[in-house]
């Protein structure tokens, strides 16, 4: 997935973290997963961050997660952090 | 959950494995830290990835949340977003005065009522790091109802008293003394400083059965294997129940009987042994030993 220099990150390449990068904008939601239990836990990691775009009522994004075997209540905080970032360089605009 | 404060463990607020994992080294109290362990960068980040947990699990011991200090741009916030969590107290380093403690006093109110949440719930443990926090420890102490424990930050007190640091501590006595003896006095749990030497089991051990003569029931530790120490020490042995029965017994039976001079083994015993008695009993079973 690619960004442009308006993107945002969150979290880390710590064991059971994970890494955000976000950049708002358009009309859809692009999520990209990279996980080695993608197969496993892949669709619950989709729906955390989903879960938390609805938070937000964000429609358009592209999300690029990139994950070390993170335990829910992480993905949720870091995506949360990445939407407060992108926001707060919009001045607390949606796109 | 038992009723004891012996270990308060310092968990890092911006590493999930660490939050993740710590309830299962057995600690009475877990304290999530946004302070020191969290680079001024990711404040944010620890903030959404306590709340995301707490608000998700919740461990079966005491929560505490260390915020930053009132003299940084994230004390407020940290407040605002820590207390709808509900955790039993926040931590607040830096406490120096009265005022600091009344300060944090009045926004945990406000927080609390926007979330209705009853007043009071939240309450406030204070990190004493500096010469004046020593100085004012007692009106720390009492600065609010909220108040339920005082404790030495010991790193930076060496700091800002320009005191070398020895291996024994011998340095930070006064300090220690002066949290107990308020402590004590104003009826709230002294909590003795973090040792960060957790290579040395056996010093770790000298010093916290040295905190426990000065009167502390508390330690603030930052590493697991700190934790079973600590309650070793602090968990009264068998031969002091066993003893603490025979002095409670006998002063019951010299009640009932109203016996004068009551004496066990020879040795007088007066109203001061049997209130340390009763309270190593009590001790005892919060801490789930039989007596």
């Amino acid at each position: 997935m690619e960004f442009s220099a308006n993107a945002v990150r969150a979290g880390s390449d710590a064991k059971h973290d994970l890494m955000v990068q976000l950049e708002l904008g358009g009309d859809a939601r692009e999520v990209e997963i990279h996980s080695k239990v993608e197969k496993k836990f892949g669709e619950a990691i989709q729906e955390d961050v989903e879960q938390v775009l609805d938070e937000f009522e964000i429609r358009g994004v592209k999300i690029q997660i990139d994950d070390l075997g993170a335990w829910d209540f992480a993905i949720k905080a870091r995506v949360r952090t990445a939407v407060k970032r992108a926001l707060a360089q919009k001045g607390g605009k949606l796109a | 959950m038992n009723s004891l404060y012996r270990t308060m463990f310092f968990v890092p607020g911006n590493a999930p494995g660490k939050i993740a994992k710590a309830e299962i080294y057995g600690a009475d109290c877990l304290i999530y830290d946004l302070e020191d362990a969290v680079s001024v960068n990711e404040k944010d980040a620890a903030r959404d990835l306590v709340s995301s947990f707490l608000s998700m699990y919740r461990p079966d011991c005491r929560i505490g949340i260390r915020i930053n200090g009132q003299d940084t741009p994230y004390y407020e916030e940290d407040v605002r977003a820590m207390v709808p969590l509900q955790p039993d107290f926040l931590r607040l380093p830096k406490s120096e005065t009265a005022e600091n403690i009344q300060q944090l006093d009045a926004l945990i109110t406000k927080v609390e009522q926007a979330n209705n949440i009853p007043v009071g719930t939240v309450k406030i443990a204070c990190s004493i790091e500096t010469a004046l926090g020593v100085y004012n420890a007692y009106q720390i102490a009492k600065a609010s109802p909220r108040v339920f424990a005082i404790g030495l930050g010991a790193e930076d007190f060496r700091t800002d008293m320009r005191m070398a640091r020895s291996e024994d501590a011998e340095e930070i006595l006064f300090a220690r003394n002066q949290i107990s003896l308020c402590a004590h006095a104003a009826k709230v749990i002294p909590m003795d400083y973090v040792n960060s030497n957790f290579k040395d089991p056996e010093g770790f051990k000298k010093d916290v059965a040295f905190g426990k003569m000065l009167g502390f029931t508390c330690k603030s530790v930052i590493h697991p294997t700190q934790i079973g120490l600590v309650h070793e020490v602090y968990t009264p042995t068998d031969k002091e129940i066993e003893h603490a029965k025979k002095v409670v017994a006998v002063y019951e039976e010299a009640m009932a009987n109203a016996s004068g001079v009551i004496a066990l083994d020879g040795k007088m015993i007066d109203m001061p042994i049997v209130t340390r008695a009763k309270d190593v009993l009590a001790y005892a079973k919060a801490a789930g030993k039989e007596i």
